[in-house]
């Protein structure tokens, strides 16, 4: 069957965290269609394929996302069906909290067609080395932050917790601002496991080739201070345990 | 590389597609920003390393776009999972 589609992620830095791999998708796609993060990200993309077709036109403020998303998924299969090699690009790790990649190249197979993911730098990667955290220390709660809520899922205090999507709990809409009462519950929820006084580290990787990470270190009781954007990640270190030595004392 | 660039914009993509100037930029960023004829007040944002400031240089070139679209939706209808039933006490040992 002619066709196929390959998802690819650009990483979080534009161009720097591109793998070779990725870039060769990229280049020999008969048809790229990509959602990147910033404007500068999608004028890079499209030094490299000037015929590239973003897909942010199908957000709209207000817009329900999951319309979005299978609109996303259709707009990628369309050319697949079409007899098109499809490159399909997206920010950071292709499936690493990237709901439609995953439903399309589902669709794709399920169809006959060949379709492969090939990996990026996720957020994660980088936030691990821009906090110099390691999972592995004391292991790590990864949730999305409206699933976290909404099912009420379980927490290890001891170990690392990794809220993503924060900006956006409990929101099905596309929204450009966070909502102050959607993080106030999120906080009021993490208000039961921890005190008060807690570290929160509020997050977000730089998606330029250049600049810091935004890093703001506050309490929990003061997380709708902290500047929650749509773009930030909460990070909640682990609470000490009191097998810890220092907890011990 | 298919167009060129301009502005604060096209210096940032010409860093991520050209490593050699990527590679300038690590050891003098700026002396390559002058060289380069970057904005001193885009020079000054980088200096900084502040993402904010960056970013508001940035959006001087592209006041249309200023939203960051998430692309993940968690499946619904997960009902919350029941309350774990208090462990019963356990039984005192005789002495």
């Amino acid at each position: 069957v002619p066709g196929s589609l390959t998802v690819v992620g650009t990483g979080i830095r534009f161009g720097v965290h591109l793998t070779p791999e990725a870039r060769g998708a990229l280049t020999r796609a008969g048809r790229v269609l990509h959602l990147v993060s910033d404007p500068v990200a999608r004028e890079w993309l499209e030094t490299l394929r000037p015929d590239a077709q973003s897909l942010d036109t199908l957000y709209a403020p207000g817009k329900e996302r999951a319309k979005t998303y299978r609109e996303i998924v259709e707009a990628i299969l369309e050319p697949v069906r079409a007899g098109y090699d499809v490159c399909a690009a997206f920010y950071g790790h292709p499936g690493v909290f990237v709901s439609p990649s995953h439903e399309a190249i589902r669709q794709a197979k399920a169809a006959g067609y060949p379709a492969v993911m090939l990996p990026g730098i996720s957020a994660e990667d980088c936030l691990f080395a821009d906090l110099g955290l390691d999972p592995g220390t004391k292991g790590c709660q990864s949730y999305e932050a409206t699933d976290f809520l909404v099912a009420a899922r379980a927490v290890e205090p001891a170990a690392l917790l990794i809220l993503w999507q924060v900006g956006v709990v409990n929101e099905r809409s596309h929204v450009v601002e966070t909502d102050p009462q959607r993080l106030a519950e999120l906080r009021d929820r993490l208000l039961e496991l921890y005190p008060e006084d807690h570290e929160a580290i509020v997050y977000e990787a730089s998606p330029y080739p250049v600049g810091d990470a935004i890093v703001v270190r506050t309490s929990l009781a003061r997380l709708c201070d902290a500047g929650v954007t749509p773009a930030s990640t909460l990070v909640v270190p682990p609470r000490p345990s009191s097998r810890d030595p220092v907890a011990r004392r | 590389v298919a167009t060129v660039q301009h502005g604060f914009s096209g210096f940032l993509v010409r860093l991520a597609n050209e490593p050699d100037l990527l590679d300038e930029y690590a050891d003098d960023r700026s002396a390559l920003m002058e060289r380069e004829g970057v904005a001193p007040l885009d020079r000054d944002a980088i200096m900084t390393g502040n993402l904010r400031r960056i970013r508001a240089r940035v959006r001087r070139e592209h006041p249309d776009v200023d939203d960051f679209k998430v692309i993940m939706e968690p499946e619904p209808g997960e009902p919350k999972p029941e309350p774990p039933e208090p462990k019963p006490e356990p039984e005192p040992h005789p002495t």
